[in-house]
């Protein structure tokens, strides 16, 4: 699967569910919130995840530069792109492909420390979410501590458009439809999810 | 053990006795101090004169010279241009220690480069040294701190030197300390040659133009009042001054101009630094210094800045590193201190861990070739038990 390769950034610290990765801030055009990311474990096998956030450290040079009066805008230049403040992409992970297959289970291993990470194509979300039945719906469901409605709504939004560009335009109201489905019993979360996927497509929630 | 606390605190009352004391003798020589340099602020001509004879006749001497500027100058902030440049090196070192299983020593020098008004962020390079084994070494010992000290010194000299080349001017290059050598304690052979090469790179980025200035944050020297305690001395008595014995001491140069720089922001008469033990004083490269207050209304804070003599022919130019440092000092205005500089420190310093590998890449190196290696001292080994402390410490 060597379809994209835009490095997003490279692995921190990982477990089977989640993992998170560091970059610069003068790599930070790629990531997206919502985007769907790859990281290969070994020649067979690919981990899938979401990033479901992002962070921008701190440290003390920067709270006194944010309190100063005076800032030159190259200074604001170095402790942006020369100074080692990484950004920090959590990732939640929700499937894996083995060979041709593609799985949204959670992968046999986390990823290992320093591996990298590259942003999937189109062709790539296209194919993850088209895989099977929205079963790594439930990966995001069920990540309580996460955004959960802004975080299916922004990959809901970039998979419409994979989808739409590849001519599948039924893609969004099945993913919609399941959705419903898998949350009939949670009206809180529910009402949070349709709430984000009006902001996307108000014609089909109406 | 911890402190003795009863001890301690038993002591305090005769040793803020002791401070009442000292600090009203001192108040009433530097207000004595004062009144002389107040009214000797027009006649620098007469002082200069009085002080160059001395330094020809004193067999060691170390003080202030004003130059043409009046001893009360007091100069606001001039205006910045849009576009300079400005650098800073500095460097930090693994001291070699007899503690170690393997003796070796590594200078480590950040240099970092700021087009100002380009909105580009600055360059910046490092460069890490492992010190030849055979300059560790000085009749059979470890050299000491000093010798390590000059190594630092010279890459960070060379350094700016080296990245220097090609910068659009008016270029200003910061290091932290002072800009002349101090060769005080150091008797080690071979200083003499990187002397010399330090004063060569300061020669050669003179040639560029590169204005070289030396940052002291709270300067604690005294060249004025040595100035005026030699020149308190009779005329025929001077040839035999002896610094131990002036009689203004304990007066620092930022204390007494603390009564002149009330603004903030304003700098002061720049001066030359005489010293009988410095044999490039003659020259374009002798120090000079002014002091800048980089404080705020109400609450000064003078630092000092050295700079090369041939500057001083340039009212343009100090007028530049007038403005550029306070703007520097204002980046990081909660501990006034300059930006350029931190950095370049940042870039420079050790860490902890970058020691522990730079010992274990040698340690595979030895072993690779064979080498024993030699074993830690138990005092340090306890040591490293005990805390994660630096091995040199």
């Amino acid at each position: 699967m060597n379809e994209s390769k835009i490095t997003i950034g490279k692995l921190l610290r990982a477990d089977n569910a989640q993992f998170v990765a560091g970059c610069r801030v003068s790599e930070l055009d790629a990531p997206a919130f919502g985007a769907l990311v790859r990281v290969e474990l070994n020649e067979k096998i690919d981990v899938y995840g979401l990033i479901a956030n992002i962070s921008i450290a701190d440290d003390g040079l920067v709270r006194q530069l944010v309190s100063g009066v005076s800032l030159p805008p190259e200074y604001g230049a170095d402790n942006r792109y020369n100074r080692n403040l990484p950004v920090e992409i959590s990732v939640l992970t929700v499937g894996y492909r083995e060979e041709l297959a593609i799985y949204h289970l959670l992968p046999p291993r986390p990823p290992l420390s320093l591996d990298t990470i590259y942003l999937c194509s189109p062709a790539e979300l296209v194919r993850f979410t088209s895989s099977g039945r929205f079963g790594y719906f439930r990966h995001i469901l069920r990540a309580f501590t996460l955004p959960v409605g802004e975080l299916l709504a922004a990959h809901l939004k970039q998979a419409q458009t994979a989808h739409l560009a590849a001519g599948n335009a039924q893609w969004f109201g099945e993913a919609a439809r399941e959705l419903i489905t898998l949350l009939r019993d949670d009206h809180t979360t529910l009402t949070n999810v349709l709430g984000a996927l009006a902001n996307i497509d108000p014609d089909w929630v109406a | 053990m911890p402190v003795n606390f009863v001890q301690v605190k038993q002591a305090l009352a005769a040793y803020t006795q002791q401070v009442k004391t000292h600090t009203a003798q001192q108040s009433s020589l530097e207000n004595e101090l004062w009144q002389v340099f107040e009214s000797s602020s027009t006649q620098v001509v007469k002082l200069r004169a009085e002080i160059r004879h001395a330094a020809e006749q004193a067999r060691r001497l170390w003080c202030a010279c004003p130059t043409d500027e009046p001893l009360l100058t007091h100069r606001p902030c001039p205006s910045l241009p849009p576009n300079y440049t400005i650098m800073a090196a500095d460097g930090s070192q693994i001291q070699p220690s007899r503690h170690k299983a393997l003796p070796y020593c590594v200078v480590n020098v950040g240099v970092i480069t700021a087009r100002m008004g380009s909105s580009e962020a600055p360059d910046t390079h490092m460069h890490s040294r492992l010190v030849d084994y055979g300059e560790l070494f000085e009749d059979g010992m470890l050299v000491n701190e000093d010798m390590v000290s000059l190594w630092r010194d010279h890459a960070e000299r060379l350094a700016l030197l080296e990245h220097a080349a090609d910068l659009q001017s008016p270029v200003i290059a910061l290091t932290d300390g002072l800009l002349g050598l101090y060769m005080g304690s150091r008797t080690n052979q071979q200083i003499p040659p990187l002397a010399n090469e330090i004063y060569a790179a300061y020669k050669a980025l003179a040639e560029q133009g590169v204005m070289c200035a030396g940052y002291i944050d709270k300067p604690g020297s005294d060249l004025l009042g040595r100035m005026f305690s030699l020149l308190a001395l009779p005329e025929n008595e001077r040839a035999g001054y002896d610094s131990k014995t002036r009689y203004y001491k304990g007066i620092s140069d930022a204390a007494l101009l603390q009564n002149v720089l009330t603004e903030p922001g304003e700098r002061s008469a720049v001066f030359e630094v005489i010293s009988t033990q410095d044999r490039k004083s003659e020259n374009d490269l002798a120090v000079h210094f002014f002091y800048l207050n980089i404080g705020t209304k109400g609450a000064p804070y003078l630092v000092k800045v050295e700079i090369p003599g041939w500057m001083v022919r340039f009212e343009e130019r100090i007028n530049l590193l007038h403005a550029a440092i306070l703007r520097e000092t204002r980046v990081l205005d909660l501990h006034p201190y300059p930006y350029i500089l931190h950095r370049a420190h940042e870039l420079a310093v050790i860490q902890l861990n970058e020691h522990e590998e730079v010992e274990r890449l040698l340690m595979e190196a030895y072993s690779t070739e064979g080498i024993p290696l030699g074993m830690q001292s138990n005092k340090q080994a306890n040591k490293m038990i005990t805390g994660r402390e630096r091995p040199d410490e």
